[in-house]
């Protein structure tokens, strides 16, 4: 799964691998209720809760707790199982899914997969293209990379 | 449903700690229920992350991302410590469990994406002991099988955090855990001997001697963990069945009998029987402490007979004899008594079948008869006390009775009889083996019919004498039948009733001529006898006060007779029949009518029929004559057509005699003054010699109406039967029937 370019109404995304500090671009993305399949083309970085915004730097690959759950918890201000039930992803040729359940799974546990994974072959990141499965009533936005 | 569906949980052990790496392995089997839902599958095994499991029903080694699976399928998620096989022993497992989830349903549905449950996995658990043992009920006895049977079971449950936990052996014919079942069970019968099954295992078991044993049953489970039940059984020694045979088991008069006990001791518990034998004279007790030895009725008296003195240790009487026992045996714990008894008959011996035969049979009359014995089964006869007496002949002849009494077997009885009312009778004494008894055979003697005719003035006396085939009369009778030779034809003309006092007759003819009597005998069988003889007497014409003469044309004019003629006819020579003159009523119109009238009144009461002469002349078809005869009383009369009498379509111009009986007239009294014909057309004819007149019209006549009054009555209007005469100074038989009437008597 490649997944680099991500539609959104009413965002022109524009992305380039976050390979570093410092990231060119970000976007939102309207998360609908049910499942949804996206992608955030982002590889290090984490939700800083003191400013409210993502950190990027290379020291942490983004997963989807500290990048998206850690973010909704705090934008949002309620629990993240009760905005997200899980994130289901393949990811580099192994068969079975990553599953994420938010407020279950351990975040520890490599089920919280990383937003990206480097392809030794092409020897280039590869986003990942995941589901995730709202369980709020109404859609509700993430952001990503800096705006 | 979306097959992205995710499960995942927490696992705990067994002391409710929840574990922190990847100690326990874990596997998922999908079991499918709808027939669209992708086929049943084993996931590979997977091992725990940071002590939680987590897969989704996607994955590749489950049912893929093109799989199917909708609400009511299943999966089962077993879990375990350690290693890497499910179904390793117990030396490998340390811990396990597994549970299932209904697609749809849970437990732990998040949504129909997600099933989130803590698990817990456990040691093993000791094995669930169920049996059944047979000690309730009915005694239970030696050297019978007795089964247990054995249900106990290794698999167990348990709740955890909501949900509920298993220690599955199988589940959809799935091997779960190998380790949750039982390894073998081990009997201990408490008899020194133990039984090891494998598995659950059911076992049977036999004790040969009686007891209360304690049964246990261990069973152990794959881990080595036991449970242990124990039951408890008496068993007892098995009763001894009644059973009491004769020898022999029919016995003749006399015969020494004995029994014995013919009961089952299966297992040889009898010490010893008391016997009791009555036979309802005499009673032998006896306690015999063999229970195969034979039982004399030594207190038996047996019986005698002519040359046979009692034995001893035969039955007394005949007939059913009770045989009681009392079996006492000990069933292994107490002493028991068993009452028994049995009914036992002496039968008698049976005796002759009487029979004689005759010779000759039937036995003419006056001839000499010997009475062969004939009986059968004679082994017994001349065996009856005190005398031994054999046979008995009794001779009955006329009622004179004469006895031949202790004759054997072959003696004849050679008789000449001196009447036909003889009987005989053969009695034969013989010894039942208890009584003297006598059986008789008896009969009359058959004689054959003899019948004779002997001519008395102007009648003959008919007489038959004889039996029926059996000896037996209960009654006579006679046909009467005339010939034109003296070997017939013959042509039956009249019958006699049947009657006991039909033997001896007397009867007259009206004509000459070849006659056959023949007379029967009625009892067990009918025998005959006839006789042929010309007639050359027969009875006047008239006789005394058998005739009234109403008319006969012969005399003063119209005055011949009592009557007077008047109305229609003229009294002429040439229509005479007899005598001077007849009445010439020829040419005759409808309504004509011819009157003959009384001067006063005649009394008819001793007469049974007009009759007259009449020569038809001339006849129209479809009329008739009316003829009437007046009495007391308007309308007191009735009309008979002269057609119903005689043929008036043939014979024209020929003199016949017509036969009226004067009950067909119906008149109710027995005075009447008038008779009148009348005419309903063109007819004419010629009339002569009318009178009222008695007796029958057949061949056969009775001389004096109160000779033998019996054969006394009158013709019917069909003229074929003799009716009642109702006259009351004679008897009647009405059954008396003419069997033909013509031709008509020439005279009478």
């Amino acid at each position: 799964m490649d997944i680099r370019y991500i539609s959104s109404v009413g965002y022109d995304l524009f992305c380039e691998p976050t390979t570093g500090s410092g990231i060119i671009g970000g976007g939102y993305v309207d998360i609908e209720p049910g499942f949804q399949m996206i992608s955030l083309p982002v590889i290090n970085g984490y939700w800083d809760t003191t400013t409210s915004g993502h950190i990027h730097e290379t020291s942490t690959k983004a997963t989807v707790y500290n990048y998206i759950v850690q973010q909704v918890e705090h934008v949002y201000g309620v629990p993240g199982e009760d905005m997200i039930e899980v994130f289901n992803t393949l990811i580099g040729g192994n068969s079975n899914y990553w599953n994420f359940a938010v407020g279950f799974t351990d975040p520890g546990s490599p089920h919280n997969f990383q937003l990206s994974y480097y392809d030794s072959e092409a020897d280039d990141y590869e986003y990942t293209g995941f589901f995730i499965k709202s369980i709020h009533p109404t859609s509700f936005k993430i952001q990503w990379g800096e705006i | 449903m979306a097959v992205n569906i995710t499960f995942t949980g927490d696992i705990y052990n067994t002391a409710g700690i929840k574990f922190s790496g990847s100690e326990v392995s874990y596997q998922a089997y999908f079991k499918q229920e709808n027939i669209s839902s992708s086929s049943s599958t084993w996931s590979n095994y997977r091992t725990s992350i940071l002590g939680q499991y987590n897969f989704n029903l996607a994955d590749g080694d489950l049912l893929g991302t093109e799989g199917n699976a909708g609400s009511g399928d299943k999966v089962v998620i077993v879990f375990w410590k350690t290693g890497s096989d499910r179904n390793a022993d117990c030396l490998t497992l340390t811990e396990w469990s597994a549970f299932e989830v209904i697609l749809g349903t849970g437990p732990g549905m998040s949504s129909s994406a997600l099933y989130v449950n803590d698990v817990q996995i456990k040691t093993n658990i000791a094995p669930d002991l169920h049996w059944t043992f047979p000690v309730q009920g009915a005694p239970h006895y030696v050297n019978t099988s007795y089964n247990a049977t054995n249900s106990s079971e290794d698999e167990h449950s348990w709740s955890w955090s909501g949900i509920t936990m298993y220690h599955w052996y199988s589940r959809y014919s799935q091997t779960i855990n190998y380790v949750n079942r039982i390894n073998n069970s081990v009997y201990n019968w408490d008899d020194t001997t133990t039984t090891t099954g494998i598995g659950a295992a059911d076992e049977s078991h036999q004790w040969t001697s009686p007891g209360i044993y304690d049964v246990e049953l261990v069973i152990e489970d794959e881990c080595g963990l036991t449970a242990t039940g124990t039951e408890q059984i008496q068993i007892y020694w098995h009763p001894p069945t009644c059973g009491i045979t004769m020898y022999p088991s029919d016995p003749d008069p006399n015969d020494v009998i004995y029994f014995k006990y013919t009961g089952t001791d299966t297992d040889n518990t009898i010490d010893y029987i008391k016997w009791t034998i009555n036979d309802g004279a005499t009673t032998t007790t006896i306690t015999s402490g063999t229970k195969n030895a034979d039982i004399y009725h030594t207190e038996g008296l047996g019986t005698d007979w002519c040359g046979t003195t009692a034995s001893g240790g035969a039955f007394t009487n005949p007939g059913d004899h009770v045989v009681g026992i009392i079996i006492y045996w000990n069933d292994g714990f107490d002493d028991k008594e068993l009452s028994c008894s049995g009914t036992f008959t002496q039968g008698l011996f049976t005796g002759p079948t009487v029979s004689f035969s005759q010779d000759p049979f039937p036995a003419p009359v006056g001839s000499g008869i010997k009475f062969t014995n004939t009986s059968t089964n004679t082994d017994r006869v001349g065996l009856g006390l005190p005398d031994c007496t054999e046979y008995i002949w009794t001779f009955t002849d006329n009622g004179v009775e004469t006895v031949y009494s202790g004759v054997p077997y072959s003696y004849e009885l050679e008789i000449t009889p001196t009447s036909t009312d003889c009987q005989v009778e053969l009695c034969a004494q013989w010894s039942d083996g208890f009584e003297t008894q006598e059986t008789c055979d008896s009969s009359g003697v058959p004689f054959l019919p003899y019948v004779t005719i002997t001519e008395v003035e102007c009648y003959y006396n008919l007489n038959v004498v004889g039996t029926s085939n059996d000896g037996t009369v209960i009654g006579y009778s006679w046909t009467i039948a005339s010939g034109t030779s003296e070997t017939g034809p013959w042509t039956d003309i009249w019958t006699t009733p049947t009657g006991i006092e039909q033997n001896d007759k007397k009867v007259c003819f009206t004509s000459t001529g070849w006659y056959k009597a023949t007379g029967y005998v009625y009892g067990g069988g009918t025998l005959s006898d006839d006789e042929v003889v010309y007639i050359t007497e027969v009875c006047p014409a008239t006789v005394s006060g058998a005739v009234d003469i109403i008319w006969n044309g012969t005399g003063a004019l119209d005055t011949g007779g009592d009557w007077t003629h008047s109305g229609y006819g003229t009294e002429t020579a040439g229509s005479m029949h007899t005598g001077t003159n007849g009445l010439d009523a020829t040419n005759m119109s409808k309504n004509d009518k011819i009157y003959f009238n009384a001067a006063g009144w005649t009394d008819i009461s001793s007469y049974d029929m007009l009759t007259f002469w009449i020569n038809i002349r001339e006849w129209q078809s479809n009329k008739d004559i009316k003829i009437s005869l007046h009495s007391h009383g308007r309308g007191n009369w009735h009309t008979v057509n002269l057609s119903d009498y005689t043929d008036c379509y043939g014979g024209y111009e020929t003199w016949r005699k017509v036969f009226i009986q004067l009950n067909d007239f119906n008149i109710t009294s027995s005075i009447v003054n008038r008779l009148r014909l009348t005419s309903t057309g063109n007819i004419g004819m010629w009339l002569d010699d009318i009178e009222f007149s008695m007796g029958t019209v057949v061949g056969v006549s009775i001389c004096e109406p109160n000779m033998y009054g019996s054969e006394w009555g009158r013709l019917d209007r069909s003229g074929k039967e003799i009716r009642p005469s109702m006259k009351a100074e004679v008897d009647i038989i009405p059954s008396a029937r003419v069997i033909n009437t013509y031709p008509l008597p020439r005279n009478l």
